[in-house]
């Protein structure tokens, strides 16, 4: 495994870190990353199903996430698994410290209150 | 279960992951098309077809786009050297739209153009799918149409056809074979309804009672009719509504238990129809009332009535024909004095309402407007295609200066993409006018064509069309290459033309006239035989001819004599006759080459019958004093019809000139005597009295 730089995968797009954030919780399939991102976000982001696998395969070749077998208590089959890697556990901390800075920069400045709104 | 919407909606999308590259599709699209499915039955379930339709948008626009986005990703990326985040097409989409769309502003002309064609392309095509899908797509109103056939009486040797039907023979079917699971016999017709004293002709359907069941379709409110109801003389007269005509009179509250004056007799309503329930099919009917004849009481010879049966399960049409044609040979030898020659037809309902002829011909026009809008696709490509000739010496800069060559034949997707959807958008405007203008035809010229709407799939189905076609036009300068760099600013300097893309529009062209050939050359077929058939004259002038069905309340008749009926008749004639405009009126049974006239046997006097099964046999009507003058019929010979002509007096016919020529060849066919072969109670000898120029 040649060692891989987390800062060129920042920053990252809104959709590849809402999946990151996904999986955060545990391996999961399509649907249950889709039911999560909604959650997440209040309904607010609802990727298509076509730019939620694109995004996953791209992922997929940059080593952010992994697909695993099924658990055995999953009845349909056809369902693949995902889960973050290593990597892409580093990659996700490193943009939501990005991220973080960010959302501090701008209560230093004023632009935000305490309570972020 | 799942829906038909729903099953359309993943053929659609599994259409669509065929635009992903393979590598893409190959890794997830198992998995695209569970989620697409799963998400769809989430929308299904909990929402109207607008979220439906909303979420196709976006599945079907996010596929697409991450088709093209995908086809711009490296094969997996080398890891070893820093992946160039740059040059993600997704950053620079917005750019390329904006891009495109300045670029499309400058050539507003080529813009019209194009979204008018295509427009016009798609609009036509909506329309054509709106009627095949509301026509021929949807079932009819009832329980496994596809089980449902109607029965016909014919006459082989008699040259066919589909004959009316008596009780006993439509009873037997049911009785004597085991391929029907029930069957009902109906009639129908319209009738004098009366609501708060305001009459007005309403489809009717005099129905037994069994034939909600045979539909499986039940009253939506109240009840169908029960056996004591169905009988003739049965004290109470009871009516179940249509669901339009209950909506229209009652304005949709409740009328059961109501009456309703029918024919001037007044009936209680048991009942409203589902909506969109009509019986016959296709036709718009308003009431329904029980039929209310007895066996008994209708010759097996006469008919009269339509028959609808619903087939045994694993009961095929062939199995069904063949016990019926053995019933058939088993009633000639039982009733030979009135099934003599007489055969069954079972045709399964979907034939009897759209007949080949009429599917067949939605289906060519459908062809026609299909390939009219491959030609209009064909044009803009033609269109495109010349701007990217003229165009080379920006992309020869664009690539000398290191511009990406997928992101220059991405600029040509989008432009088609771009055109596409507002040929979509002007195109449903076109089928928004054009389906109101298909709503206002007869129902008689297509059954429910009313029905016709343009419905959320149709809209999917312009979308994909629209989409479609953009590819199609957008791929065409792409295709036509970008080139190699130093072939494209050699020919950019000396003015020279790469071959290749001479060749492709070269081709595209070809196609193009071609396809217009065949249109053009069916089109003027048509024009031909159809200004062929209104240049055929008919025999009489319908110019200045209007004409209205006059139908006399039964109760009206029940206490007058005949004469006070003819009276009435007369009555309305010399009125009009009197009315200021009126050149000169008269009444008849039926109007000419509409409907089927009544038809006859007939002896001719003198001449021995030497077969009694060949009787000559002719169409007739009955019509009042002043007729041919009415319609503008010439009378060849002899004399017209006058106030000498009463009931009492001897039988006049007029005949047509080509019965005076069949049956008189040569002789004068004026005085000659025939007689009516078939109802013996009221044969009279008639005497031809004139012949018209009639055919």
């Amino acid at each position: 495994m040649p060692r891989r730089n987390v800062d060129e995968q920042l920053p990252m797009a809104d959709l590849p870190l809402h999946i990151l954030l996904a999986l955060a919780t545990g391996e999961k399939h399509g649907w249950a990353i889709v039911k999560q991102i909604r959650e997440h976000t209040s309904g607010r982001t609802d990727p298509s199903s076509g730019s939620l696998y694109l995004a996953m395969l791209r992922m997929k070749d940059r080593g952010l996430i992994d697909e695993v077998n099924a658990p055995r208590d999953e009845t349909d089959a056809r369902r693949r698994y995902y889960r973050m890697t290593a990597y892409g556990r580093r990659v996700l901390q490193a943009e939501l410290h990005r991220l973080d800075e960010l959302v501090a920069l701008g209560r230093r400045h004023g632009v935000l209150d305490a309570r972020g709104a | 279960m799942m829906r038909r919407r729903e099953r359309i909606g993943l053929a659609v999308f599994s259409l669509l992951l065929r635009f992903l590259p393979r590598r893409l599709r190959e890794w997830s699209g198992a998995e695209l098309r569970e989620l697409f499915a799963t998400r769809q039955r989430e929308m299904v379930d909990s929402g109207g077809s607008v979220r439906l339709f909303a979420f196709w948008m976006k599945e079907a626009v996010g596929l697409l786009v991450s088709a093209v986005a995908a086809r711009f990703d490296s094969s997996p990326p080398d890891l070893i050297h820093a992946p160039q985040r740059r040059d993600l097409p997704m950053d620079n989409l917005l750019q390329d739209l904006r891009y495109v769309m300045r670029r499309l502003r400058s050539a507003p002309g080529m813009v019209a153009v194009a979204l008018l064609s295509l427009g016009l392309a798609i609009g036509a095509n909506t329309v054509l799918f709106s009627a095949v899908s509301s026509l021929l797509l949807r079932p009819l109103p009832a329980a496994n149409p596809d089980r449902l056939v109607n029965l016909f009486t014919t006459y082989p040797e008699r040259g066919g056809g589909e004959w009316s039907v008596s009780l006993p023979n439509a009873l037997d079917p049911e009785r004597r074979t085991r391929a029907f699971e029930n069957l009902a016999a109906y009639q129908s017709g319209a009738s004098n309804v009366a609501t708060d004293g305001e009459p007005q002709r309403a489809g009717h359907a005099f129905v037994q009672r069994d034939l909600f069941d045979v539909v499986g379709v039940a009253p939506a409110v109240g009840r169908g009719f029960t056996a004591e109801e169905d009988v003739p003389n049965a004290p109470d007269r009871v009516v179940v509504l249509g669901n339009a005509f209950w909506r229209e009179q009652f304005n949709g509250e409740p009328a059961l238990g109501k009456t309703l004056g029918i024919n001037g007799r007044p009936h209680t309503i048991v009942g409203v129809m589902p909506e969109g329930f009509d019986f016959p099919f296709g036709n718009r009917t308003a009431i329904y009332t029980p039929l209310r004849i007895a066996e008994s009481s209708w010759g097996r010879g006469s008919g009269g009535l339509a028959v609808i049966a619903r087939l045994r399960d694993g009961v095929t049409v062939e199995s069904a024909r063949r016990d019926i044609d053995a019933l058939a040979k088993a009633l000639e030898t039982e009733f030979p004095k009135t099934n003599a020659g007489m055969g069954y037809i079972v045709s399964p309902v979907s034939d009897v309402v759209y007949p080949f002829e009429l599917r067949l011909g939605i289906y060519v026009l459908f062809g026609a407007v299909a390939v009219v809008l491959v030609i209009a696709c064909f044009n803009l490509a033609n269109l495109m295609m010349a701007r990217g000739l003229a165009r080379e010496n920006e992309t020869a800069i664009r690539l000398a200066l290191g511009g990406a060559r997928s992101r220059i034949v991405r600029l040509d997707v989008f432009e088609g993409l771009m055109l596409g959807i507002g040929g979509g958008v002007v195109g449903v405007l076109f089928a928004v006018f054009g389906g109101q203008w298909l709503r206002h035809l007869d129902n008689d010229a297509i059954p429910r064509v009313q029905e016709v709407d343009l419905n959320f799939g149709v809209f999917a189905f312009t979308s994909l069309v629209s989409i479609v076609a953009g590819l199609i036009v957008g791929a065409a300068p792409a295709l036509q290459g970008t080139g190699d760099l130093g072939g494209l600013m050699r020919d950019a300097m000396r003015g020279t033309r790469n071959r290749a893309r001479t060749h492709a529009r070269r081709a595209v062209v070809i196609a193009e006239v071609a396809l217009s050939v065949i249109l053009l050359a069916s089109a003027g077929l048509l024009i031909r035989s159809f200004t062929e058939r209104l240049n055929i004259d008919p025999g009489f002038d319908a110019d200045r001819v209007l004409s209205a069905r006059v139908a006399l309340d039964a109760s009206y008749r029940d206490n007058r004599t005949r004469a006070d009926v003819l009276a009435f008749h007369q009555q309305v004639l010399d009125r009009l006759r009197a009315a200021p405009g009126v050149e000169a009126a008269s009444a008849g049974f039926a109007l000419p080459l509409l409907g089927r006239t009544d038809s006859n046997d007939f002896i001719i006097e003198d001449r021995p019958i030497t077969d009694p099964a060949s009787k000559p046999n002719t169409g007739f009507s009955m019509v009042t004093t002043d007729y041919f003058t009415t319609m503008g019929i010439p009378l060849r010979q002899g004399r017209s019809f006058d106030r000498r002509d009463t009931w009492d007096q001897p039988g006049v016919v007029v005949v047509s000139r080509a019965m005076a020529e069949k049956f008189w060849p040569g002789e004068n066919a004026i005085g000659k005597r025939l007689r009516s072969a078939c109802v013996s109670s009221s044969t009279r000898r008639r005497a031809v009295r004139g012949h018209t120029g009639e055919r």
